[in-house]
């Protein structure tokens, strides 16, 4: 019993051992210094999106030498997971507690700041962008790589309810998978299955489609995924359940809405990108763009916007470096168009969108880590000078 | 004791880490209620507060207009075009042709958007050509799109998009109808050859717009 009692204690000892060990925190940022080598090397023909998800944003992952020989590797998520764990454990907790080490303690906490604002971003950031043409408003920006279905009730004026069934809830449905949505806004039911990231509307009986599904004489047929993720064009079947039957459509990213009337009313459900909401909103005033002369090299891309918030308006210049960050959203000055404007024509402006409630964070380990440097290097020259004086004596 | 407890602790911690650094497990759920709802559409003017701008959405590449009957919302595609990835203020874009530089796409823009002659001359200029006068631009050819008259432009030139270098010898294509309060905008670019061999297709398609 004792031995067993013993040996119940020490396992818990021993891997605390390894989570807080040198040799550990060595390994792992031997691993991740190899991960970005070989992402960004990969990133040349892959893309840098399919990179990020396949390299930085997975568990385990399959590097390919030469498309032939496959090495197993951990993940960036994984190796920053368990980075973050052996500096608790070693960096924190383990560390004596000394005021010789407390710089090393306080640099150790701000790079735990950093990788919990990374974590936070990781998990709950999102990015997208909002275009507005000169005396356009908008309340919301769209997602460069999420998708949504929106059903909206048709009105010819007035306002109208928008249900929305966002991307995480079907976009891993395969064809043998379908989840039924409902609503009591509704009056149908909508039954999602056999997602496909990026595909064109072919015909059923086209050759090489007669394996996939067929509605109405088509099929959703899959093609190689983008290398930039924001050019896929996804598609999703759809089976409408109302009172008097049932109904199937394909819904194409890049195709027309599907119009479903029912008790009444019309309703378009259309498959696009991530919409988000804004708490204000922005009205594009005026464009201006300036090359440097005789040249496309562009000088200045400057927005002048009004922000509009529960009434109150403030006018506000958004350029390139001169971000706009209100209440956690940044706006920054991404493009503009169309193509070959000249004097006079109406100019839209594209924004980048990002909302990330860890936005601060780098800034905020950066400092901590800098006073923990200074600390420590402080502390260092301060016991090196009184042992000189000790030696001089 | 303590220096037990304390890793003990630490490897809880640990674990529910890895759990959250892993992601949730997948929802195997066979149905689902829709909670996000959403209201779209300009707020009723007598709610806005005083002095509040007037909030119109940009019609066309969002189809989010729930109020007013949409003014493109199918057409026919022809054979041989793919379609492209959305692109900001375009409803839909095509390309067509081996060498994978001629595209089709179309606009909706809200009002009048300059005008037909405007936006003929703005096309022009983009194909390095010279203005022409108002009773040139209503002599040019028109087609019926949407149940209405559209005036149809073809200019070959040297085509100049933002930031791009001069392409020689390409064909535009352009189709505008102006609606009520809509104007739409069909326009076909690509080298001249490729481009004037889909000219058929892109009639017909702008034809088969509804």
């Amino acid at each position: 019993m004792t031995a067993v009692v013993h040996a119940l204690i020490r396992w818990p000892k021993r891997l605390f051992d390894v989570f807080s060990s040198y040799g550990l925190s060595v390994v792992l940022l031997v691993l991740l210094f190899l991960l970005t080598y070989l992402g960004t090397i990969e990133q040349t023909r892959a893309g840098l999106y399919a990179v990020q998800e396949k390299y930085f944003g997975s568990i385990i992952m399959v590097h390919w030498f030469f498309d032939r020989v496959p090495l197993v590797l951990p993940g960036a998520r994984l190796l920053m997971g368990l980075l973050t764990v052996n500096l608790v454990c070693g960096g924190l907790l383990r560390i004596r507690k000394d005021w010789r080490r407390l710089g090393v303690f306080i640099t150790h906490l701000g790079i735990l700041i950093l990788m919990v604002g990374g974590f936070l971003t990781f998990h709950y950031s999102v990015n997208g962008h909002m275009t507005l043409y000169e005396g356009e408003t908008s309340d919301e920006f769209v997602s460069h790589h999420d998708w949504e279905i929106a059903i909206t009730e048709m009105v010819d004026r007035g306002q109208a309810r928008q249900l929305i069934i966002p991307g995480s809830q079907f976009t891993r449905l395969s064809s043998a998978d379908e989840v039924l949505f409902h609503s009591e806004a509704l009056p149908f039911t909508v039954t999602l299955r056999g997602f496909e990231a990026n595909c064109v509307v072919d015909r059923a009986d086209s050759a090489g489609s007669g394996d996939h599904d067929s509605i109405s004489g088509q099929v959703l047929r899959p093609i190689p995924l983008n290398p930039d993720g924001e050019q896929n064009t996804a598609g999703i079947y759809a089976r409408i359940g109302r009172s008097d039957g049932v109904s199937e459509v394909t819904l194409w990213a890049a195709g027309s809405p599907a119009i479903v009337t029912a008790d009444n009313t019309a309703w378009r459900i259309n498959l696009r990108k991530r919409r988000w909401q804004l708490p204000f909103a922005i009205t594009l005033n005026k464009f201006t763009h300036e090359f440097h002369p005789r040249t496309k090299i562009p000088r200045v891309f400057m927005s002048d916007v009004t922000k509009t918030e529960n009434g109150v308006s403030q006018k506000i210049k958004i350029a390139m470096n001169r971000p706009l960050r209100h209440k956690g959203y940044t706006f920054f000055q991404a493009s503009w168009g169309p193509d070959g404007a000249g004097p006079g024509d109406r100019l839209f402006s594209s924004f980048a969108v990002v909302r990330n409630p860890a936005d601060q964070f780098p800034l905020y380990a950066s400092v901590i880590i800098t006073v923990g440097l200074a600390v420590h290097f402080a502390v260092g020259f301060l016991r090196y000078v009184h042992a000189q004086r000790r030696a001089l004596k | 004791m303590n220096r037990i407890l304390t890793q003990a602790a630490a490897l809880s911690c640990m674990s529910a880490w890895m759990l959250l650094a892993g992601g949730s497990c997948g929802n195997s759920r066979s149905s689902r209620e829709i909670t996000e709802v959403r209201t779209v559409g300009p707020p009723i003017a007598s709610e806005l507060p005083k002095a509040h701008p007037t909030i119109t959405l940009h019609a066309g590449a969002s189809s989010d207009t729930p109020f007013l009957t949409p003014a493109v919302s199918d057409w026919h595609v022809p054979d041989t075009w793919k379609a492209a990835h959305e692109r900001p203020m375009r409803l839909v874009t095509f390309t067509m042709g081996a060498s994978n530089r001629t595209e089709c796409y179309v606009t909706v823009l809200s009002g009048h958007a300059g005008g037909t002659a405007a936006n003929v001359n703005r096309w022009r200029d983009q194909m390095g050509q010279s203005p022409l006068d108002a009773a040139a631009v209503a002599a040019l050819p028109k087609l019926t799109v949407l149940g209405r008259e559209a005036t149809f432009i073809e200019v070959e030139g040297a085509f100049e998009g933002m930031g791009n270098e001069s392409r020689s010898n390409y064909l535009l294509l352009g189709v505008i109808c102006e609606l009520d309060d809509q104007m739409v905008f069909v326009k076909l670019t690509g080298p001249a050859a490729e481009a004037r061999a889909e000219k058929a297709r892109f009639i017909l398609f702008c034809e088969s717009l509804r």
